[in-house]
């Protein structure tokens, strides 16, 4: 699910990232095509307007020459005809062009694509008329002087309009030249604007990218840290199951033994008793407590699967703990072939609900197990009564062998058997797990420790009012 | 008179038990005890390799070729040792002692596994007649 989510997040950015760049190329292009398609088309419609100027200029020099030609004289009739004709010519030219330069100035007015340009070319008209006026005057007085004779202040007024069509000409081609390069800045600025626009964008893009970069390697950081933590975690399962499977592994092979050894002595017993090298009672005995064993064995791994299952079925009662203490140990007592002393010191009584067959089961087994283990001594069985934390403490401690340090740990673990040397009636070391997993559905708890002064104690703990135990969790 | 006498010489053996199941010790012991064998009774791995030291102490000055025991009974599952150790210890010490193994383990896992059971060990199943087991040491 995580490296799902990661994945799908790192392709939408890269996605998003791509598509940015991508129209920040596109845009880019299109600016610079759109900027270079209005420069030449801007240099387009201004450069035929310095052409007609330059026409005009030409034309109007033409003019003039001609104009002093005739003026000077001393020349044949057949030049100054020629020179008259060039001159009206000249003129005609120059009006057309005028006119050609005012029609320019108005598709450019028209045309334009900013009110600024729309300006520039009103202008760039207005020159024009300038022009025209000029020259209609200059036409004019020209052709007043061409028709009187020698009149110094007329040629002078005719010199004085054609140096100023003269200037007003240069000053239209300057001004032109001006605009053109002004509006070739503008359209220049504007671009830059939008290349600044474009960086920005680029920009954002870069630090998307780094920061998705950071984001990325983060996460495969995490990743990698998740993936070593369920490693871990897949190895500890595993363990755990190969420590499982050893364990049932165990059970099954030291289950089986303990079920298959007393089989032979079964059939000792018959085979003796028929041949007659032992009485029958003998026999007989001997095979009742075989069987007895075997009963025991079989209920006992059951239980014992019980309890791994967590189906330890309880069949509670209220009933008085000292009654029911003193009832197992008097039993035990009747039975008891040793120099063992069993004692009780018991607390006020107190009524306490749990499972009579089953609370006697754990103390026999506590009680047998000390019995097991010494020889001559006392075993002590004490109950305390604990209002504060609403327990009874049952106590049974010995003065035998006490538990070998190496089994201690594990003593209430699934075949623990003890070990000791004068163990002659082997347990099938199923006793202190069956405890433990009772008390526990009781809901108290079992511990273990060895007495300073030898011999070994053990402590349960029994709920005075009936709590939630693993047992109604359960069924 | 002679002749049982002749007979008790030839036929007592001496026997070493081990084994931790009280009813099948004394039941091993009073068939072979009846059979005229000499039993030694060993409750665990210990405590037979204990016996079968002392006593191999005793005879080693007699004669090389002769065992302590002219068979060593054994059980498998026993406390503290287990009866292929044993039998592995006792072969190292005397590599011709007849051993005999009475076991409920599974004793064909047991020998197959290489390098467990010597191949000179004979084995006995159980559970198992007294007097097969009487047959297979006399045998």
């Amino acid at each position: 699910m995580f490296a799902g989510k990661t994945s799908f997040k790192i392709s939408g950015t890269v996605g998003i990232i791509i598509l940015l760049l991508g129209i920040t190329i596109l845009f880019g292009t299109y600016q610079m095509s759109k900027v270079s398609k209005e420069i030449i088309s801007i240099s387009q419609e201004y450069e035929p307007l310095q052409n007609i100027l330059g026409e005009i200029r030409y034309h109007q020099a033409n003019q003039v020459a001609n104009f002093e030609k005739i003026k000077a004289g001393q020349i044949s009739e057949n030049d100054l005809d020629r020179a008259k004709e060039e001159f009206w010519s000249s003129n005609t030219i120059v009006k057309s062009s005028i006119v050609q330069g005012k029609k320019l100035a108005e598709t450019g007015y028209n045309m334009a694509p900013t009110d600024s340009v729309g300006s520039d070319f009103k202008q760039i008209h207005k020159m024009f008329s300038d022009i025209e006026q000029s020259h209609n005057e200059f036409e004019s007085m020209a052709k007043d002087a061409l028709g009187s004779t020698q009149d110094g202040f007329l040629l002078k007024q005719v010199t004085l309009k054609e140096n100023q069509i003269k200037d007003e000409i240069d000053s239209t081609s300057n001004d032109i030249k001006k605009l053109n390069e002004q509006s070739i800045n503008a359209i220049e600025g504007h671009e830059r604007g939008w290349l600044t626009v474009q960086i920005g964008i680029m920009i954002v893009v870069g630090v998307i990218a780094i920061s998705l970069r950071h984001f990325i390697h983060q996460n495969n950081a995490e990743l990698k840290k998740e993936i070593e933590s369920k490693t871990l975690e897949l190895q500890d399962a595993n363990k755990k199951l190969r420590d499982l499977d050893k364990l049932k592994n165990d059970f099954i092979s030291i289950a089986s033994h303990e079920l298959k050894s007393p089989i032979q002595p079964i059939f000792g017993f018959a085979e003796l008793a028929q041949s007659g090298d032992i009485d029958q009672k003998e026999a007989w005995d001997g095979v009742t407590t075989l069987a007895k064993k075997l009963q025991e064995l079989a209920n006992d791994v059951l239980d014992v699967t019980r309890i791994d299952s967590n189906r330890l079925t309880l069949y509670h009662e209220k009933l008085r703990i000292n009654e029911l203490i003193l009832d197992t140990t008097r039993m035990l007592k009747t039975g008891l072939n040793k120099n063992v002393k069993i004692i009780e010191e018991l607390d006020t009584d107190s009524e306490i609900t749990l499972d009579r067959a089953r609370v006697e089961q754990v103390l026999r087994n506590l009680i047998n197990n000390s019995i097991k283990f010494t020889e001559n001594g006392t075993i002590k069985i004490k109950t305390l009564v604990n209002k504060k934390s609403d327990e009874l403490l049952v106590t049974v401690s010995d003065t035998g062998l006490g538990i070998p340090e190496d089994i201690l740990p594990n003593i209430f673990g699934k075949f623990v058997t003890k070990g000791h040397e004068s163990e002659n009636q082997g347990g099938n070391g199923l006793g202190l797990f069956l405890c433990k997993g009772i008390i526990a559905a009781h809901g108290g708890k079992i511990t273990a420790r060895n007495n300073k002064e030898g011999g070994a104690t053990f402590e349960f703990t029994l709920p005075l009012s009936q709590r939630k135990t693993v047992d109604s969790l359960t069924s | 008179m002679y002749e049982l006498t002749h007979e008790n010489l030839k036929m007592t053996l001496n026997i070493l038990i081990a084994e931790d199941n009280a009813f099948t010790v004394s039941q091993y012991t009073k068939i072979l005890e009846k059979n005229g064998y000499s039993v030694t009774v060993a409750r665990d791995g210990q405590e037979c390799l204990e016996k079968y030291t002392h006593e191999l102490g005793k005879t080693e000055f007699e004669s090389l070729d002769k065992n302590p025991f002219d068979v060593v009974l054994l059980d498998n599952n026993m406390p503290k040792k287990s009866g292929v150790e044993v039998a592995k210890e006792i072969l190292d010490k005397r590599p011709n002692q007849r051993i005999i193994f009475a076991s409920a383990y599974d004793i064909n896992s047991l020998l197959k596994a290489p390098g467990t059971i010597p191949e000179s060990v004979e084995v006995l199943e159980k559970p198992f007649s007294l007097n097969t087991m009487i047959s297979k040491i006399q045998a």
